[in-house]
């Protein structure tokens, strides 16, 4: 049997046309490929070793194509993990890793209230501005896809809700401390109308202010996504539901919302990944009095303490796979893929 | 100590080896006599030391004794905070020297961090001491012999246990700076480190906006400072004024040494800390000289455990915030200094690199204004006696060493017996930063 390098070679390949040199320079895209076979299937039946060589060269190429992606989640995502895993079951001296294994680190985090006051803390953040920002971004994107007409003020509209992204994370969350704070324009204006009389510090540095933050730093992954689901709905099938007796409110919620979840789970899968792991606006927003599970990794890490903060790293991947779980029970997200 | 010290033996022995190897190809004869005699030989040709073939140029700063310029030699590369890899001075280094000096800035909680990632690639990490513990395994002591400029001017605060700011309870600053050997010998022979510039850490507050006393750190817990007080997001410093503040004040009267408390001493801290906590003292916790000056700038905080430094750029920038040097209870003296990566190919280039550190002045002149100080004063003397930058009609070195205006400065000499004990890496470090995690996310 020819090896995979050698199933595109032309001693392989059933006589043919003047298309098949052309085919030979293009071994790269498995769409030809397949585009090629079926006419050549059609026209004359192949061999059993055709057949064999024609799957293999698909094969070949799947691998091609997935081959760089592999690469990459392998080393910048499966040995980062890998190794984050691993040092939970050391411990460190001086500055280095010992080389014996242990369960400490583990014991420890479990058995402490703190953990589960942080594991809460986490999912109670996420959850609360998760549901916000799904409640925004599906009126915005809804609003964006059946009330704005014109493709060219949609785009508008959406570009302008992208816009802030052009900016860096960071500067996007310190920007709100002007904003908000003491000397801020929230204050001067509030002080500067008489409403209230002296500059007040409730506007920055505690939780509420951190979620409204974070709401406004990852609304945008969800309308993006919702706007796009609504427009993959035909306008027939919502006059369809209306000609069939449905009251706009009842043709949303039975036709439209079901067709469009999937944009909504998928924008809103996006943001709790990002929300999980937001130790900045907790800190420069929301003042590091109160921090989530990313932002005690983070302390952990910074006072050199590796497998502590390698433990409570790994119990945030667990808590992301298990949200993910439950994206899926709501909507199946491969569908999407 | 939780130094590593058996494993810093090891690493001084496989340093040693390969330095003699190394200097024995490329010096020849000559070095290998000056290693053989490197006792008694004098500074110049002790260990690693400077081999035959040295070009010297005349390299500006103070004269005979400067390190020699040798094209030999280096680049090296280190990390520091940004006050030491201030281009003034690194610009400044590679003048004199003739080498590159790679220096990377990075904030007090990353440098850590990234020093434990990296430190095979860098030649020397300018640290506070406090941190060494923590990095020992990745450290090599340094001989005495090989920076000169360690010498009679250093103050006795470096070299002489008992002196006023020494403490008997912890042994520090003596204790952090040299090896447990050359302490228990009283040789003082060889360094964890080598200190370049040094400091007393205390608190700051706003000028009419904070209540309580402000001559202590019980500002900070005052109520009426409810919701206005913050601290350092960092255990060892913050932990050690707390006990700084319950000692002082007779709340509570510690077993160890304050910069190294035992477990009990550490739960009357942090049942201190957190019942304040519960209770909404803190607005913030603060992690950075540049969020904590924007911090007093936009008069978000009143009251907490600043830096000197930021008071300072605070005030620059219109606040009205004041640093107390001397609280009731006293101050939390820090070393900042040079350590040489275990891993260096440069051991030669980075010991001239921290011998000019010391010996020009230059460093210890910019440190100075912004209120350190140098273990050579005698350096920086020429240098600040000569300018005026900080207030009309004195000149820096009255204003900053000699206390001019006591008031607002005191002189070393003053400052010295009020250090309640220094920074150090704590025996129960892991304890301390388990539980002041746990303190900031109760």
């Amino acid at each position: 049997m020819p090896a995979f390098g050698l199933s595109s070679s032309p001693a392989n390949r059933p006589a043919a046309g003047p298309n098949r040199g052309k085919q030979m320079d293009d071994q790269t895209t498995a769409g030809h490929n397949q585009v090629d076979a079926l006419p050549r299937a059609v026209d004359r039946p192949m061999s059993g070793i055709q057949e064999r060589a024609a799957k293999q060269r698909r094969e070949w190429h799947h691998v091609l194509l997935l081959t760089p992606a592999v690469l990459w989640v392998l080393f910048a995502v499966l040995v980062p993990v890998a190794m984050i895993v691993w040092v939970s079951f050391r411990r460190m001296k001086g500055g280095l890793l010992e080389p014996a294994l242990t369960i400490e680190n583990w014991t420890t985090a479990l058995s402490q209230g703190i953990t589960w006051t942080l594991v809460f803390r986490t999912l109670w953040t996420t959850g609360v501005v998760l549901v916000i920002v799904a409640a925004l971004g599906l009126t915005a994107g809804y609003f964006l896809s059946r009330f704005v007409k014109k493709p060219r003020t949609q785009a508008l509209l959406l570009m302008l809700a992208i816009l802030p992204f052009w900016t860096s994370y960071i500067i996007r969350i310190v920007t709100w401390q002007p904003l908000l704070g003491e000397r801020g324009v929230l204050n001067w204006t509030l002080v500067r109308l008489g409403i209230i009389n002296e500059p007040s510090s409730a506007f920055l540095f505690n939780q509420g202010v951190m979620m409204f933050a974070m709401v406004s730093l990852y609304v945008v992954f969800v309308i993006g996504p919702v706007y796009w689901a609504f427009g993959t709905i035909s306008p027939d099938v919502v006059a369809a539901a209306r000609s069939l007796g449905a009251t706009p409110w009842k043709a949303f919620w039975t036709v439209e919302l079901p067709l469009a979840k999937g944009g909504l789970v998928a924008g809103s899968f996006f943001a709790a990944i990002f929300l999980f792991g937001d130790y900045a606006t907790e800190r420069l927003i929301g003042g590091g009095t109160h921090p989530a599970l990313a932002g005690t990794v983070k302390a952990y890490a910074g006072y050199g303490q590796w497998p502590a903060a390698s433990a409570l790293g790994v119990l945030l991947i667990v808590m992301v796979f298990l949200v993910l779980g439950l994206f899926m029970k709501f909507h199946n997200l491969r569908r999407e893929l | 100590m939780a130094l590593d010290f058996e494993k810093m033996a090891q690493i001084r022995a496989a340093a040693d080896r390969a330095c003699t190897r190394r200097s024995f190809l490329t010096g020849g004869l000559k070095v290998a006599a000056g290693v053989a005699l490197g006792g008694v030989a004098g500074a110049g040709l002790a260990g690693c030391g400077s081999d035959g073939t040295a070009t010297t140029t005349s390299a500006g700063g103070s004269g005979a004794t400067q390190a020699g310029a040798d094209a030999t030699l280096g680049p090296i590369s280190e990390i520091g905070l940004s006050l030491t890899e201030d281009p003034r001075i690194l610009t400044a280094a590679e003048e004199a020297l003739g080498f590159k000096v790679n220096g990377r800035a990075d904030g007090l909680g990353n440098q850590l961090t990234f020093w434990l990632q990296n430190y095979k690639q860098f030649d020397i990490n300018q640290v506070n001491f406090s941190q060494n513990g923590a990095l020992a395994a990745t450290l090599r002591p340094i001989a005495v012999a090989d920076i000169p400029a360690w010498n009679d001017q250093v103050i006795d605060l470096f070299r002489t246990p008992g002196v006023p700011g020494y403490s008997d309870k912890s042994g520090w600053p003596i204790a952090g700076t040299y090896t447990s050997q050359a302490v228990q010998s009283e040789k003082y022979d060889e360094f964890i480190g080598v200190p370049t510039w040094f400091g007393f850490d205390a608190f700051g507050y706003v000028v009419d906006k904070t209540a309580g006393d402000v001559t202590s750190y019980g500002a900070i817990f005052d109520p009426g400072n409810k919701g206005k007080s913050t601290l350092l997001n960092e255990p060892i410093t913050s932990v050690m004024k707390i006990a700084t503040y319950l000692q002082g004040t007779n709340q509570y009267s510690f077993t160890g040494a304050l910069n190294n408390l035992t477990p009990e001493d550490l739960d009357i801290c942090f049942q201190f800390l957190g019942e304040h906590k519960a209770k909404g003292q803190f607005r913030l916790f603060w992690s950075d000289f540049g969020q904590l000056v924007g911090l007093l700038t936009a008069g978000e905080i009143v009251v907490g455990d600043f830096w000197a430094s930021a008071c300072a750029a605070a005030n620059k920038a219109g606040a009205n915030v004041r640093f107390v040097n001397d609280p009731a209870e006293g101050s939390n003296g820090w070393i900042q200094g040079a350590t040489i990566s275990a891993e260096t190919k440069n051991y030669e280039a980075a010991t001239k690199f921290i011998n000019w550190y010391l010996e020009s002045g230059i460093p210890g002149s910019i440190l100075g204004v912004q209120g350190y100080y140098s273990p050579r004063p005698d350096t920086c003397k020429p240098i600040l006696e000569a300018q005026s930058t900080t207030v009309d009609g004195i000149n820096d070195w009255d204003y900053w060493y000699q206390g001019a205006k006591p008031e607002e400065r005191p002189s070393l000499d003053e400052r010295l017996p009020h250090v309640a004990d220094w920074q150090s890496y704590p025996d129960e470090y892991e304890r301390y930063a388990g539980l002041w995690t746990q303190f900031v996310a109760s």
